[in-house]
């Protein structure tokens, strides 16, 4: 990192501003506002959507829906390094050691291309006190994503960004992927009364991205629910509804995942992954039972209970190469997680227009538990990284998906007295005022450094140090209107669920966490930079760096007013119809207890917040709806 | 209605017309097998990356020689970066650990994988060749390169693994971990390769394409032959452990080879990273990252302290003012403080770092050496010592080279310690960042590495994983463990 007093300002020796090299004692630290002053970078997308579609009455009871949807997106960005770019080294006395690179351009462009055509004939009648809906459909599914890009370095000539300014042409790639596919499906629903539903559905998929003996797969699903309240008047009760169904959905792979792939690259290659064209789809089978009621004419409450098993997981299966053509890994199917669902929502219609105001609450609560049940293959690890640190999700059989494994800290004497050096007593430790063991008498000194758990071998214990799934979320909205005026504030809550704190590891190698900082610690209290450095651990995954992330944030906080017809009628004429303002601020304030920037970061699979992640963005919008 | 329809149905038709529907899609972007090896080009053009790989399985980032470099004393670095600082604490109580879970294990399968990855890819190229493509004039010449591939991949595993795994287009093994065989083993089939196709290159007239090994120009018949003997001189006289291996080596058969090695530089043109980098040397000389071990400086300029005692009143050691090797002062920058973190040691700490490709560097554009004339110049003349020749021949060699042409130093006399000691000083200097643990495998075989440090490596973790085998994975290195035979329990200190 930047030493504090590094002038960020200093000019280089051309003049440019942004000195490069801003700390001569250590040839890694550059300026970051140099990169900023000098590359330049022009980002461009575009995006044209489009839909047309076709309704046919035959009768009342039969029609006929066609329609094709097509989004085509093209990115493209250019960045060029021009001749006169600074790099540390390459230089001699008078430019510091610095030298200009000769400059360098990469251009690149992208262009998706989503085309869907679908088919689907509808079949409503009304038999009795019987109602039966049908519906058979085709869907066609075609994306093509392609991308060229090109880079060259050292300009010819300085001050002209064209690929014909360069001797050669350095590197050039390109990528071409194309993903098809049809599907079938057969509706039917039955309504008895309005009181029994019945629903029933077929589909029968065919996927490009499936080697052609696996590519055709079935699913289904059936549901059914019973609307009590239509049989029995419990007072009260306005609604009730139970409701279950079963289903089974089956995941596509990526792309690549059926192909042999012999890595080509600059006309070399590595061996990539065996192909597999027998891969097939990983399929969920869900049972879900749900509860709908509403009551007391204000409040309306729904509870849904889900368990779904997916089997044939897509694992990348590391190979021995020497006997498999030199190929490392494999796309198989292996592995199975199940996972139990409950998601709850409560709202409640306080005042219902009581002489021009209402309120209204919405509170949504859910809470997630998956595991591994079956892992055929060796436990791996894996997930990003900020490049030098080592993974630290581990996949096992009977572990939760996305546990943290690492390293950790003795803090009981108990575990200590487990794993005495020779010729030591336990005695000779005691614990310290973060509660870690540490040598007896060296709190507060150099020497004070914590103890890694050990396993029967000697070796640091390498075991599970924390999970991202929080105990549970909620939000709890409110919405309250008074005459044209509408305010909305949403709180979200998640309980539960840790994060791994990449950020505060690496600051602590150049002693720069903040909880290093001693100064306004009581004398008696200060702690050695060694005794934080010890748990920097050369970038280790370990406990210490594994922290609570539970938060409640303000979500969302919006004012709106419409202004009323009336007043439009008088204004250019009554051209408008309608006119609507509103004021929102989103992610506005957040309370936790994580020392990193924002609780809210990676994901559930992967909470780790390392050096390039940035907090949650606070943002304030107006906006200006008029209806002509 | 029928109107209705017909129109229904001419939109139908438009609308799913207009697209193919096959989901029979091939991928446009990588080979495979089949589509390979069907054309006698493409397979051409397949054999002539192997060396690509091979490059880059020595000198990636993502491999080995980072933690050879710092683990011989010859490079300095604390950063925990590759295994380097691992491998090269005082006293060496940190390597080897043979977990899936280790930082660096990847370091050692990086190379593995690369080696098989040549080693596979040409027994297919062989195969396919013998049986259905016609290569026509083309065959001896695809042939004697990967034997020659296969010779320098086997040659690289042996040097760096205790053992590995025999295949080729006529065997293959079973995957289980006792179908590995020794490194003495791997090394006599490297050495067979290579004469293999030594053998195809003296019968016919080939010449091979200036792309395959990374070269400005067709490399002629002549020149192939000089670098096949060259390597197999240099396999034979790195492969010993040990001093004890060391006088068992046949020396003769390296004079052989070396004689009729290269009789220039060996250069591989860098393009800036798009398919030949040396990205390891990079990072060993990069300002921030490594200088040069206290070790070498010494050797150089023998005023200069041979070791930084791992305590904070050391005092940084002044700029040299007359160096015994003149090298220092035109390879070499002074550096007045260091990047390093004490808390890490002292030891690590340097007052010179190698500054010979800092414009090399810039770009990483242009010829870098991977065998110089001097490192077959030091091969023979070892190998004149160590089979009894004339010291005084060896002497000539020694003192018509860069000890004197570059390092301006005294010349030295008939005398064995005196030639191995000049051949030492070489390999440290004038071949530092050349070729992959040179001075590793030097160290080693001279007992020099310090005590506790691994002599060879285990197979890599995740690959003992694949096999199936239980753990705890065998491993070398500790002080606990110095035997000499898988571990060094010598050392200059």
């Amino acid at each position: 990192m930047a030493e504090p007093d590094a002038n960020l300002e200093a000019p280089n020796p051309d003049g440019q501003p942004y000195y490069l090299r801003m700390n001569h004692f250590n040839g890694e630290t550059v300026n970051p506002l140099y990169t900023l002053y000098q590359a330049e970078r022009e980002d461009k997308s575009r995006r044209w959507m489009g839909n047309y579609a076709a309704h046919i009455d035959f009768t009342n009871w039969l029609t006929l829906d066609l329609s094709q949807s097509i989004e085509i997106q093209n990115s493209r960005y250019s960045l060029n390094n021009p001749a006169n770019t600074w790099t540390t080294s390459g230089g001699t006395d008078e430019t510091f050691g610095m030298s200009y690179t000769g400059g360098s351009l990469t251009k690149n462009s992208r262009e998706k291309i989503t085309k869907n055509t679908q088919a689907t004939l509808n079949f409503n009648h009304k038999f009795g006190d019987l109602l039966i809906k049908g519906k058979l459909s085709y869907l066609f599914e075609d994306r093509n994503n392609e991308m060229f890009e090109m880079y060259a370095s050292d300009y010819s000539f300085k001050g002209t960004p064209d690929f014909d300014n360069f001797v050669t042409i350095n590197d050039g790639k390109s990528e071409d992927f194309t993903e098809r596919a049809q599907n079938y499906f057969a509706i039917l629903g039955f309504d008895w009364k309005d009181k029994i539903l019945l629903d029933g559905m077929f589909r029968y998929d065919g996927s490009s991205l499936f080697g052609p003996d696996a590519r055709w797969n079935p699913y289904y699903r059936i549901s059914g629910a019973y609307r009590i309240s239509q049989d029995f008047d419990i007072p009260g009760i306005n609604e009730l509804k139970v409701r279950a169904a079963y289903g089974t959905a089956g995941m596509r792979p990526g792309y690549s995942f059926q192909y042999e792939i012999y890595k080509i690259d600059n006309g070399g290659f590595t061996q990539d992954q065996l192909g597999n064209k027998g891969l097939k789809p990983s399929i969920t089978k869900e049972r879900e039972l749900g509860l709908n009621v509403t009551f007391l004419d204000k409040f309306s409450f729904e509870a849904i209970y889900a368990k779904s098993v997916t089997e044939d997981q897509f694992l990348n299966v590391p190979l021995f190469a020497p006997v498999n053509e030199g190929f490392k890994s494999q796309y198989q199917n292996a592995g199975t997680v199940e996972s139990n669902t409950i998601e709850m929502s409560l709202g409640a219609n306080w005042l219902a227009n009581r002489s021009g105001f209402s309120w209204n609450t919405n509170i949504v609560f859910s809470r997630v538990r998956q595991k591994i049940t079956e892992l055929p293959i060796a436990p791996y690890v894996f997930g990003e990284t900020d490049g030098g640190a080592p993974k630290i999700f581990y996949v096992r059989e009977g572990e939760t998906y996305g546990s943290m494994y690492g390293h950790t800290w003795l803090r009981s004497l108990e575990e200590m007295a487990q794993q005495l050096p020779e010729g030591a007593s336990i005695s000779d430790y005691e614990i310290n005022s973060d509660g870690y063991v540490i040598p007896a008498g060296t709190q507060g000194t150099p020497e004070e450094l914590a103890i890694k758990k050990l396993d029967e071998l000697g070796n640091p214990l390498y075991t599970k140090i924390g999970d991202g799934v929080p105990d549970f979320n909620m939000g709890i909205a409110n919405t309250l209107s008074y005459k044209g005026f509408t305010l909305y504030f949403l709180f979200d809550i998640k309980h539960g669920g840790d994060v791994y704190n990449g950020k505060g590891q690496w600051v602590t190698r150049d002693l720069r966490n903040e909880v290093m900082d001693m100064s306004g610690v009581p004398e008696g209290q200060k702690k050695a930079y060694d005794y934080y450095v010890n748990f920097y651990d050369t970038n280790i995954a370990n406990s210490y760096w594994v922290e609570d992330a539970s938060f409640v944030k303000l979500r969302e906080l919006s004012l709106g007013y419409r202004i009323p017809t009336a007043a439009l009628a008088s204004f250019a004429k009554g051209t408008f119809k309608g006119a609507n303002i509103k004021f929102v601020g989103r992610n506005l304030l957040t309370f936790t207890d994580y020392s990193g920037y924002d609780p809210e970061v990676g994901s559930i699979r992967q909470p780790y917040d390392g050096t390039y992640k940035y907090p949650n963005f606070r943002n304030m919008a107006v906006s200006l709806t008029l209806e002509f | 209605m029928k109107l209705l329809l017909k129109y229904i149905l001419i939109l139908l038709i438009v609308v799913v017309s207009a697209c193919d529907t096959s989901l029979e899609i091939d991928n446009p972007n990588d080979p495979d097998r089949e589509r390979l090896f069907a054309d006698s080009d493409d397979v051409e053009g397949l054999a002539g990356s192997l060396y690509q790989n091979i490059y880059q399985g020595a000198h990636d980032y993502d491999g080995i020689e980072l933690m050879l470099a710092t683990s011989s004393d010859n490079v300095s670095c604390s950063w925990g970066n590759a295994g380097m600082r691992d491998m090269s604490w005082e006293p060496r109580n940190q390597a080897w650990v043979n977990t899936p879970s280790y930082g660096f294990a990847a370091n050692t399968k990086y190379l593995f994988d690369k080696m098989y990855s040549s080693i596979n890819t040409s027994a297919n190229i062989i195969n396919a060749v013998d049986m259905d493509l016609d290569m026509g004039e083309r065959e001896a010449r695809i042939k004697a390169w990967c034997k020659f591939i296969q010779g320098v991949a086997y040659g690289n595993l042996a040097l760096v693994f205790d053992r590995a795994f025999l295949v080729d287009e006529t065997q293959t093994v079973d995957p289980e971990l006792k179908s590995a065989v020794d490194y003495d083993e791997i090394m006599k089939a490297a050495i067979g390769y290579l004469e293999e196709a030594l053998r195809y290159a003296k019968e016919n007239e080939l010449s091979i394409p200036n792309n395959w090994l990374g070269q400005e120009s067709e490399v002629s018949n002549e020149r192939f032959i000089q670098i096949i003997n060259t390597h197999a001189a240099r396999f034979l006289a790195y492969m010993p452990r040990n001093s004890s291996q060391l006088a068992a080596v046949d020396w003769n058969a390296v004079k052989k080879y070396a004689d009729n090695g290269i009789t220039d530089d060996f250069e591989v043109v860098n393009d800036n990273g798009v398919s030949w980098y040396a990205e390891g040397a990079d990072y060993l000389t990069a300002n921030g990252w490594g200088v040069t071990d206290m070790y070498v400086v010494n050797l150089m300029d023998p005023t200069q302290p041979q070791h930084w005692d791992d305590n904070p009143a050391f005092a940084h050691p002044p700029k040299s003012t007359s160096p015994a090797d003149h090298r220092l002062e035109t390879d070499f920058s002074y550096l007045a403080s260091n990047w390093f973190q004490a808390a890490r040691g002292y030891y690590h700490y340097s007052n010179y770092r190698m500054s010979r490709y800092d414009e090399f560097y810039v770009n990483a554009t242009g010829p870098k050496s991977e065998i110089m004339l001097s490192e077959n110049d030091m091969l023979r003349a070892e190998a004149i010592v160590y089979s009894g020749g004339s010291l005084s021949e060896a002497a000539d060699i020694i003192n018509a080279g860069t000890r004197i042409t570059r390092g301006e130093m005294e010349e030295v006399g008939p005398d064995i310690d005196e030639i191995i000691q000049a051949i030492h000083h070489e390999r440290h200097v004038e071949m530092m960042l050349t070729g992959m643990g040179l001075q590793f495998f030097e160290m080693r075989k001279l007992d020099l590495l310090q005590k506790g440090t691994p002599l060879h490596l285990p197979l890599p973790a995740e690959t003992l994983q694949t096999l199936q085998e239980p753990q705890p994975y065998y491993t070398f290195g500790t002080v606990a463990k110095a035997d000499g035979t898988n571990t060094s329990n010598g050392g200059w200190r």
